[in-house]
């Protein structure tokens, strides 16, 4: 009985000191070394995960897709528990695309996070996990792809690898666009199969961008362009086609074209949006605003008639026509038709400088329109002033002074629209109220007389459209280079409207430092005729 | 003396309620030796007490009797066994004052104690009867059940968030596939290449709509179009010709008829990309 006693107590000491062993240790795995082993833990089975939210489409006018988002790929590796790197790297270049010897660089880097490939095919990433090598893994991320590749990418901008706008209406709409990336706890079992999922934080989509642009009606705009490159080689070529009664912008184009899906490989001069963001010296394409002025002050009236000689001279300053002529006797209209220098800075004399200063701010001179593109210059207009002896014989005809494309239009907007000016918008909903600046009757006026710029004697005579009445205003301006006009690089330009009688389209044509020719007559006007020819069928526009 | 107490308590209290003896009594029991309880347990042992643990067993021989209070007594009432624990209170060694007070607490006791008592007496019964093994059992296995379940809906949750991020991923690759075919740069491509013209602007013509001549213009080819209609149904046949026997062989619809221009302008250009 007492060794029976003794057997039991014996069992109940060993049970007691292995009870008192596992209490041990259970109080050192959860007291001292809680934390590491609470973070290995977790590391292993508990997965905090950012959800990038779906960036939102951009779309044009007819819903017609320019930047979508889908899921990739972005493969990256920690060196340090990569065993055999060649054997990965060479595994790893059969499935990325991407050269051996890269590879092997990036796999035996000293680091313990290295990026192998960002943002590649989704189906890429599930062959590299299918590899199942140890120390490579993939996260999804979302890309941004852009369609129509070329169609207006200077407008869309580009957004970077990490999801954010950087240009363009990505940057200026990030906000809305991007949405708000969301976290996903993933709690896995010891295979790795997720046993829960718990949104913590809702993600949400971010909007969609409905834009004024048309893309068929872009396409052919860049197509022009293209063309005008192809002729003239000029640096840089702009096109905006807007509508003058509600100020939307049709077409807003660009020449060089870049690729949005090659943003990065792109030139910086490319990949700006100049119609918006160039500021140059317009020439006579300026000179409807000075009699307009001029008209609204009842300084003249169209049928005014001066008497011009071949030059004027202003202050110490001698100006004289683009091409030789006699003493003649110009109206007002005619002056606009042949683009005569002498007789616009007559006109400007008498309008005063400090009117003429007043009526270009009013045309929007000198100030941001206000388009929704980033980047957008205010331009160079010199406050009266500042005005040296010469001045008003230099700024009525678009000289001294310097605006965007996109300043052209919107001021053009106002003569076309019967004096109200609309300001120009490229994102649907954008429309805003309108604001007279000249009168109906001086818009009709005006309007007149840039139908002869287009008619027989016209400095754009050859533009013509069947059917179709058509006004505009030709402009080629010397570039000032160090402060002195070339006399071999110009500023080609032509705007114009259409049909001119009720203006449904308004087209500005900009070509910086075309070769060979040079007159807006010759290298804008081809252009702006081609593009309101598809224009007006494809819109429907019917013939006066 | 507590081998004889033991076994009046035992008595007492009977094979229901000695297990709830036993917890009360056990601390103050060590005095007891335990070749006394084994040796009175065989005698007085009631068959429940058997089923139970040997410290069940083993306990009411610890007891002693006069150290048992009425309370004891009530749990043997609440056993259903009111006899037994009066028989028993006779045969133990009781102080003689105690009888006269017990009445007096067993009448408090009623008064006070009734739905208590009634309580405790269903919840024994639950507590020492087969039923609440299986009903902890059932709950174990719901428990297991239900976290098994968990596990399966987490399992599917998951598999169902792979899916639809599959999913997502192949409507995005569609969409662009639909963008890119819609590009009308492509459009106007093939339409060239099935020899489609873009229209130079003057070649479009405009149908300017006029709700007034336009309905008469319209009221006007209808009727010309069923008096054409009526005369190409008997078709004059030349009496030295042959009839037409084979029906698929005649016009159904009269050639001038058939080019007729359409009766209503439409208001939309003709033409356009």
């Amino acid at each position: 009985m007492r060794l029976l006693d003794r057997r039991i107590g014996l069992l109940f000491a060993i049970f007691f000191l292995l009870l008192l062993a596992a209490a041990g240790r259970a109080a050192w795995l959860g007291g001292v070394r809680a934390e590491s082993l609470g973070e290995r833990a977790a590391a292993q089975q508990v997965a905090d995960l950012e959800v990038p939210a779906r960036r939102g489409t951009i779309t044009d006018r007819n819903g017609l897709e320019l930047a979508v988002s889908e899921d990739a790929a972005t493969v990256f590796a920690n060196p340090f528990l990569v065993e055999d790197p060649v054997r990965a790297a060479a595994r790893l270049a059969r499935v990325l695309d991407v050269p051996e010897d890269e590879l092997l660089d990036q796999l035996s880097d000293d680091a313990g996070f290295v990026y192998l490939a960002r943002q590649v095919d989704a189906d890429m990433g599930d062959r590299v996990e299918e590899l199942g090598i140890a120390g490579v893994d993939t996260v999804p991320e979302p890309r941004r792809l852009y369609p129509q590749d070329e169609l207006a990418s200077q407008l869309l901008g580009a957004v970077g690898t990490d999801g954010y706008g950087l240009a363009g209406l990505e940057q200026a709409y990030e906000q809305s666009l991007h949405g708000v990336d969301g976290r996903r706890r993933v709690v896995s079992d010891a295979l790795g199969e997720p046993l829960s999922i718990v949104e913590s934080e809702q993600v949400e989509a971010g909007d969609d961008l409905q834009l004024t642009i048309d893309a068929a009606l872009q396409a052919r705009v860049e197509s022009a362009l293209a063309k005008v490159g192809e002729t003239y080689s000029p640096r840089g070529a702009h096109a905006i086609v807007l509508d003058p009664n509600t100020g939307e912008v049709l077409s807003l184009a660009n020449w060089p074209a870049v690729d949005a899906n090659e943003w990065a490989e792109a030139p910086d001069g490319a990949r700006r949006n100049g119609a918006v963001s160039s500021s140059f010296e317009p020439g006579s394409t300026f000179k409807p605003f000075t009699v307009s002025g001029a008209l609204e002050e009842e300084v003249v009236d169209p049928g005014t008639e001066f008497t011009l000689e071949p030059t004027i001279k202003v202050a110490d300053r001698v100006i004289g026509e683009a091409h030789e002529r006699g003493t003649v006797e110009l109206s007002v209209g005619e002056i606009l038709a042949q683009s005569s220098n002498v007789g616009t800075v007559t006109i400007g004399m008498e309008l005063g400088e400090e009117r003429f200063d007043e009526w270009i701010r009013a045309f929007g001179f000198g100030a941001p329109t206000g388009v929704e593109a980033p980047g957008e210059a205010p331009g160079v207009v010199p406050p009266s002033e500042d005005y040296s002896g010469s001045s008003i014989g230099n700024l009525p005809i678009g000289q001294g002074l310097s605006v965007t494309p996109i300043q052209m239009v919107q001021g053009y907007s106002a003569i076309a629209n019967e004096g109200v000016m609309r300001t120009p918008y490229v994102v649907e909903g954008g429309e805003s109220e309108g604001r007279r600046v000249i009168s109906e009757e001086t818009a009709a006026d005006v309007s007149r007389m840039l139908e002869g710029v287009l008619g027989p004697g016209g400095t754009a005579e050859e533009a013509q459209i069947a059917g179709y009445e058509l006004a505009g205003k030709t402009g080629t301006a010397e570039k000032a280079i160090d402060g002195v006009y070339s006399d071999t690089k110009f500023f080609a330009s032509f705007v114009g409207f259409a049909p001119a009688e009720d203006p449904e389209l308004l087209v500005s044509v900009m070509v910086d430092e075309p070769q060979g020719s040079y007159y807006g007559g010759t290298v804008a006007a081809p252009a702006f005729e081609e593009i309101v020819s598809f224009a007006l069928p494809y819109l429907g526009i019917a013939p006066e | 003396m507590p081998r004889a107490a033991s076994h009046a308590a035992r008595a007492a209290i009977g094979e229901e309620g000695a297990a709830r003896t036993q917890r009360k009594a056990a601390p103050r029991a060590k005095a007891s030796t335990p070749a006394a309880s084994r040796d009175s347990a065989p005698a007085t042992r009631p068959a429940p007490a058997r089923r139970g643990t040997s410290r069940s067993r083993s306990a009411p021989a610890r007891r002693s009797a006069p150290r048992r209070k009425p309370g004891h007594a009530r749990a043997a009432t609440r056993a259903g066994s009111a006899s037994t624990a009066r028989a028993a209170r006779s045969r133990a060694t009781v102080p003689a004052r105690r009888p006269s007070r017990a009445p007096r607490r067993a009448a408090d006791a009623v008064v006070l104690r009734l739905p208590v008592r009634s309580a405790n007496g269903v919840l024994d019964k639950l507590l020492r009867g087969r039923l609440w093994v299986g009903l902890v059992g059932a709950l174990l296995v719901g428990i297991v059940f239900l976290n098994v379940s968990l596990l399966g809906i987490n399992g599917g949750i998951a598999a169902t968030s792979e899916q639809a991020t599959e999913l997502r991923r192949q409507n995005a690759e569609l969409r662009l596939d639909v963008a890119k075919l819609g590009a009308s740069e492509r459009i106007q491509r093939a339409a060239e290449a099935q020899g489609f013209v873009m229209p130079a602007p003057g070649d479009v013509t405009y149908l300017e709509p006029d709700p007034e001549s336009d309905a008469r213009r319209a009221a006007l080819a209808l009727e010309k179009g069923a008096a054409a209609a009526e005369t190409a149904v008997a078709p004059v046949v030349p009496e030295a010709a042959t009839p037409v026997t084979d029906e698929a062989a005649a016009p159904l619809v009269p050639e001038e008829v058939a080019a007729a221009p359409p009766a209503v302008p439409t208001a939309e250009p003709t033409a356009v990309p």
